[in-house]
């Protein structure tokens, strides 16, 4: 099981960064394109972390923070990072408002689905999906966005709030830690 | 990594009615906000120009001479800090800029070590007779240093809170706070080199009970920044 950090530069929805840089010049159909393109990501990225119930109002609400906040992006940063980060901020409120509910929800029956492959190896996917199955909600947050949609450490410390080198330490026990127990 | 056309392979979804009412009220073009660290810049030096003319206006203690080094490394210290906190309250302001929890966390640890340190609790009592509790210069001291340290990091907290309210803060109430802690601090450097009196108790209570006010102050405007950023069309 590869679980390195790839430190690819390449990123699904470069082209999100002009879309959105049209967006602030007055373009609504940009943030139309944005949002039809862009959405199912952060739905996949909530979903690691909420129950399943609450992802659509979650994605939504989302949106309309990137809607508020949009003087904030600087179009010559990353996007995606930026909308995870806007992503990450609105599940963390919604957490906090509704703690003891969540709590009964959350658990690995909370999350059915499963990440499309990351890889063109089935046996490959299907046993990172099953590592991250394994794993406390904050630690899978973080091998999701490193080994599943393969974010950069810098790009994962923006997001998370993280410095970049608690992530990279922390990715690396995560990844010993694995390898071990598959081991076993 | 996913690999596949941008945006997965859900294909494009049309926006909800919530979105769209959201996007009709907030179609107008938008300038980008400055970056944090160009703000963080500009407030800065506002700050310490503020600073510099309240020491102006007020005039160096008499006793700087005997005060000696340590008088310098705490005035240094309080700059230092309240720089830190202006630079870590602007970055606060963009979603995703904001300084990592760790820095969050040892930032209000260690400043509260210091703000402890420097009220120099361990200058006696006796023998700074004219500042002490009930005297006529504890009197003095509160209607005069009191306010005065409010006016002198007033300025900064505001234009703290004006470049907060523009931007887009996850956590208003802490960046607020923050914004105007950094901006006291500031304003405690000044006073520290030209007000007279070196009784704890007159530091604790007057000077730090102007930072903890307008920190406080600084809080309550972060409230109505959130409140207004939750209200927005």
């Amino acid at each position: 099981m590869d679980l390195k950090d790839n430190g690819s530069s390449q990123r699904p929805g470069d082209h999100w960064t002009g879309l959105m840089a049209r967006y602030q010049e007055g373009d609504a159909a940009a943030f139309e394109s944005i949002y039809g393109e862009a959405s199912s990501l952060v739905e996949r990225y909530l979903r690691r972390m909420a129950p399943a119930n609450v992802v659509p109002d979650l994605v939504q609400e989302t949106f309309l923070h990137v809607i508020r906040a949009r003087h904030t992006y600087r179009p010559d940063s990353p996007f995606v990072p930026w909308l995870l980060a806007v992503a990450r901020h609105t599940l963390l409120q919604s957490r906090r408002r509704f703690a003891r509910r969540w709590s009964k929800e959350i658990g690995m029956d909370a999350y059915p689905e499963r990440a499309a492959a990351s890889s063109s190896d089935p046996l490959d996917s299907r046993r990172v999906e099953e590592a991250l199955e394994r794993l406390a909600p904050e630690q899978r947050e973080l091998a999701w966005l490193a080994w599943v949609e393969g974010f950069t450490s810098p790009e994962i410390s923006r997001i998370t709030g993280l410095s970049a080198g608690a992530v990279k330490v922390r990715l690396h026990r995560m990844a010993k830690r694995l390898r071990a127990e598959e081991k076993e | 990594m996913t690999e596949g056309p941008p945006g997965g392979t859900a294909g494009t979804r049309k926006l909800p009615p919530t979105l769209q009412d959201a996007l009709r009220n907030n179609r107008s073009p938008v300038r980008p906000v400055l970056s944090p660290d160009r703000r963080a810049a500009l407030l800065g030096a506002f700050a310490l120009i503020v600073t510099a003319v309240g020491i102006g206006f007020r005039g160096m203690r008499p006793d700087l001479q005997e005060l000696g080094t340590w008088n310098w490394v705490e005035t240094a210290l309080r700059v230092g800090f309240g720089l830190t906190l202006l630079w870590m309250t602007m970055r606060s302001g963009e979603p995703g800029a904001g300084p990592p929890a760790s820095w969050r966390r040892v930032g209000i640890i260690s400043g509260s070590l210091l703000l402890l340190a420097l009220v120099e609790w361990w200058i006696p009592l006796e023998g700074h007779a004219p500042f002490g509790p009930g005297s006529a210069g504890w009197r003095r001291g509160l209607l005069g240093c009191w306010p005065a340290e409010t006016a002198l990091a007033f300025p900064a907290a505001l234009a703290s809170g004006v470049l907060l309210a523009r931007a887009y803060p996850l956590r208003p109430i802490f960046s607020g706070a923050a914004g105007a802690l950094g901006a006291s601090l500031l304003a405690d450097a000044a006073m520290h080199l030209t007000c007279p009196a070196r009784v704890w108790t007159h530091t604790a209570l007057v000077h730090g009970g102007a930072v903890a006010f307008v920190t406080a102050l600084g809080g309550v405007g972060g409230w109505l920044i959130g409140r207004r950023l939750r209200t927005l069309p």
